[in-house]
């Protein structure tokens, strides 16, 4: 059941906060940790390496390997417990904005360094080109995914499950399929499946027992308020007699 | 925009901010 949904105990409430809250913290202090280290060792040429069989030509600032290390392992443990708490709370999430984070924040660093290297070196253009890299690895799908990500906050009712997480891609679908059908004049058939709304035709006027079923599914998930469940189940009723 | 996605909108932007400010303060006990 959604949190969103109307009647919550506030227990679940804090419960879900908490859990939502400490799950992205950590995210965002693990992405945050690989970018400072990153910064660390391009301060000292971009390269290090300790112990092993080889004697390291540059040693690693103190510290920095095992905050780089538990950075990156502890990012993607993160990323799955907030996954799991926003899907179990039915909490709109923020998760399609980890990945634009993750590079557009080391891209950043990149682009930097090479623009004013350690040293007396001129322009670094293996670290620019790697910022490019990155910049398009993480540009591309912040702008793609960052408008159905807001509608899941702007929305009344963001779908339940895991469209709630990275956005919605029945959505795009069915608006996508709208726009090309507006264009070419074509009318939306009832029969269309992106373009049709299942919630407001009965499957089969005859039968009310599914109908009901469906009332009631669609108020366990938080769809409907108790207020509006109660009154499209006394219509649905009042109808059929 | 209801009530209550605001509030799970600010609190993940907090937690956001939270989680910055905490790696910057590890980093430097750290590295320092």
């Amino acid at each position: 059941m959604s949190i969103l949904a109307a009647g919550t105990p506030v227990t679940e409430r804090v419960r879900a906060s908490i859990g939502v809250f400490i799950s992205l913290a950590g995210v965002a202090c693990c992405i945050t940790l690989v970018f400072l280290g990153m910064r660390a060792v391009m301060d000292i040429g971009g390269v290090c390496a300790e112990g092993g069989p080889f004697v390291p030509r540059q040693s690693c600032p103190d510290g920095v390997p095992a905050l780089m290390i538990g950075g990156i392992w502890g990012g993607i443990i993160f990323v799955g417990v907030y996954v799991w708490q926003t899907i179990k709370w039915g909490v709109p999430s923020l998760l399609a904005l980890a990945w634009p984070a993750l590079f557009l924040s080391l891209g950043w660093n990149f682009f930097e360094y090479a623009l004013d290297p350690p040293g007396d070196e001129g322009l670094v253009w293996s670290w620019l080109i790697c910022g490019i890299l990155f910049f398009v690895m993480g540009g591309i799908p912040l702008i793609a995914a960052f408008g159905p990500m807001m509608r899941n906050f702007t929305e009344e009712r963001p779908p339940p499950g895991f469209g709630s997480v990275i956005g919605d891609p029945v959505r795009v679908l069915r608006d996508l399929s709208a726009s090309v059908r507006s264009r070419s004049g074509t009318s939306t058939g009832a029969s269309d499946p992106f373009t049709s709304s299942p919630s407001t035709e009965p499957a089969d006027p005859s039968d009310l027992v599914g109908e009901l079923e469906r009332l009631d599914a669609l108020h366990r998930s938080g769809a409907l308020g108790d207020s509006e469940y109660a009154a499209a189940k006394r219509k649905l009723l009042e109808d059929r007699q | 925009m209801s009530g209550s996605r605001w509030y799970w909108l600010i609190l993940q932007l907090a937690a956001i901010a939270t989680g910055i400010y905490l790696a910057n303060l590890l980093f430097d006990a750290v590295t320092t």
